[in-house]
């Protein structure tokens, strides 16, 4: 498969503090990928230089053919890169309904998302539809969330963190959602720690450290390699 | 506490109707029993909810403290009182002959305050906290005294409007007259920017207030929809401040000082931030108290602050909140005891 989407020696830092060092990756148009590695090694931060909240200082990134470093985050999402980020960064004085309204983006195709396929995708939403979002539990949070992304109609879906906090019946619920995203043709990067749950989705698998990409392969090299999970990622 | 635990203990919007009815019977109750002034007070105190209304729009929705809305009033007043002059004078300004007719001169007043908000508001807007405000304080005072350096239009003394403003012929002949244009003048933008706050682009305003940078994350640049927001905003004071050279015959750099910014940001704090409608409520209570506590003491401005401190710590909705909070409050000593 050919890459829609690659970063190549990607350098980035806080200040005088410099986190990304060399990292490169590819995506392949409907492929899972994960970004693994330990706290503190750089996965948050590569997604933010992704999504143009943080200005790389060195490398590039390129969507669809086209250069994206340095573009601004709403011209990168605009494009067609959705953003779930850590912590799910919800809007508490919208309603369900608002929340997701607000965010979407035509472009134009068949089977576009829209509020009505969102809440049938996440029956639970359309049950909290007119609530705040401050009122919501961690987990019908993180649905908004991923549901408010899916308003963008986007051809890559980066999650950060999509399942720290919550509960392990949410946790297998975003898991099988996740797992029909990916069915149905969404291109798909995600940050997470829950080894089992990405082994069983993940076509291919990105381990950083340090602020630099140490090792790749496909699921069965990483599940075939304990060394790798005890080495890099501590399980 | 959370916004929307503000929000459940702030009235519905049907009372606002019931305002309105009120409201609109006023001046045949001072037909009857009341008198002119009553009604020269309630035109002050719509203008002001107006204006204030116009604020809440960026205040409320937008999280944005502008201490520059008087600086919009005073170019929709000025405006107006400008035009007025030259028509009086029979004189040009910038080769244009004055005018006194309202249907001219206010869509003039709107026009030169959009452009007012949307040059200040690109400069302004790229700034946040304490910074923004400090920026709409500074516009604020240099429109100021700019307009008291302006002996050619009055300066400090501010300047009468001796021609009387009119619709193209049609005077206003009555306070009453001008009591009821006001109020349907309100009444219009009241509905137009409650539709506005429920629209996708008033979700976006209210989201920006939480936090832009998730904004962004879904595509959305928030500059852009704040600047539009601060536009409409200061258009709709200005539109309260046409009313009041309307109403007033008179208008003076006082009507843009910053006290009067920090006037409106009173106003629609002590109605309620989260309705569109809150500020006429605040406007009420405010121009009231002002003249009730004015005849009671010279103190009046300390009793009134102890007030508006009182409101805001009791009832973090603002008046409209005080009867549910009440309510709340019965409620939990009826399960305690």
């Amino acid at each position: 498969m050919s890459a829609f989407f690659e970063i190549k020696n990607l350098e980035a830092g806080y200040g005088n503090s410099k986190v990304l060092f060399d990292v490169s990756l590819k995506i392949a148009e409907g492929e899972f990928v994960t970004l693994m590695g330990r706290n503190g090694m750089g996965k948050s931060t590569t997604i933010r230089s992704i999504m143009g909240i943080l200005k790389p200082t060195a490398g590039e990134i390129y969507h669809d053919g086209t250069r994206i470093d340095g573009l601004a985050s709403h011209k990168i999402a605009k494009r067609g890169i959705g953003f779930v980020p850590e912590g799910r960064h919800i809007f508490p004085n919208l309603s369900v309904r608002e929340n997701l309204l607000m965010a979407q983006i035509k472009r134009g195709s068949a089977n576009e998302w829209d509020v009505d396929s969102v809440f049938d995708f996440f029956p639970r939403l359309a049950e909290r539809m007119s609530n705040g979002g401050d009122q919501l539990s961690g987990g019908e949070q993180q649905m908004l969330a991923i549901g408010r992304a899916l308003m963008t109609n986007p051809y890559l879906l980066i999650l950060d963190e999509a399942t720290e906090g919550l509960a392990p019946i949410i946790r297998d619920e975003i898991w099988d959602q996740l797992g029909k995203l990916k069915a149905m043709g969404v291109s798909i990067l995600i940050v997470d720690k829950e080894l089992d749950a990405l082994s069983e989705l993940a076509d291919h698998h990105f381990i950083i450290e340090k602020g630099e990409i140490v090792w790749q392969g496909d699921n069965q090299a990483l599940m075939s390699n304990p060394a790798i999970h005890e080495k890099f990622l501590g399980v | 506490m959370t916004l929307s635990s503000v929000r459940q203990l702030v009235v519905p919007n049907w009372p606002v109707l019931l305002i309105f009815v009120l409201l609109a019977l006023a001046p045949v109750w001072s037909m009857y029993g009341g008198s002119d002034f009553t009604i020269r007070l309630l035109t002050r105190a719509l203008i002001l909810a107006l204006a204030a209304v116009g604020l809440n729009f960026v205040l409320g929705f937008g999280g944005l403290v502008s201490l520059m809305h008087a600086s919009f009033f005073g170019v929709g007043a000025y405006t107006v009182a400008i035009l007025a002059h030259h028509d009086f004078n029979g004189d040009t300004l910038f080769g244009l002959p004055g005018t006194s007719n309202l249907l001219v001169s206010g869509p003039a007043a709107v026009f030169l305050a959009l452009v007012f908000a949307v040059a200040t508001g690109a400069l302004v807007l790229r700034t946040k906290g304490a910074y923004f405000i400090m920026m709409t304080l500074a516009l604020n005072q240099m429109l100021f005294f700019f307009m008291i350096a302006l002996q050619q239009y009055g300066g400090e003394d501010g300047m009468q409007i001796y021609l009387p403003l009119h619709l193209s012929g049609y005077e206003f002949g009555s306070d009453s007259a001008i009591y009821y244009t006001v109020l349907i003048v309100l009444a219009f933008f009241v509905f137009l920017l409650s539709r506005l706050v429920c629209s996708r682009f008033g979700n976006v305003i209210r989201a920006s207030s939480e936090n832009e940078e998730r904004l962004t994350a879904i595509g959305i640049s928030p500059f852009h929809y704040k600047l539009v927001a601060f536009t409409i905003s200061g258009a709709v004071t200005a539109v309260a401040g046409v009313l009041w050279a309307i109403s007033q015959e008179y208008v003076s750099p006082a009507d843009l000082s910053w006290i009067r910014s920090a006037d409106l940001v009173v106003i629609a704090v002590l109605g309620g931030l989260v309705r569109v409608w809150g500020p006429l409520v605040g406007a009420l209570v405010f121009v009231l108290a002002e003249y009730f506590l004015s005849d009671i003491t010279v103190y009046w401005q300390l009793v009134f602050g102890l007030g508006i401190i009182a409101v805001v710590v009791l009832f973090p909705g603002g008046m409209l909140s005080v009867w549910a909070t009440i309510r709340k409050i019965n409620w939990g000593r009826a399960h305690d005891a």
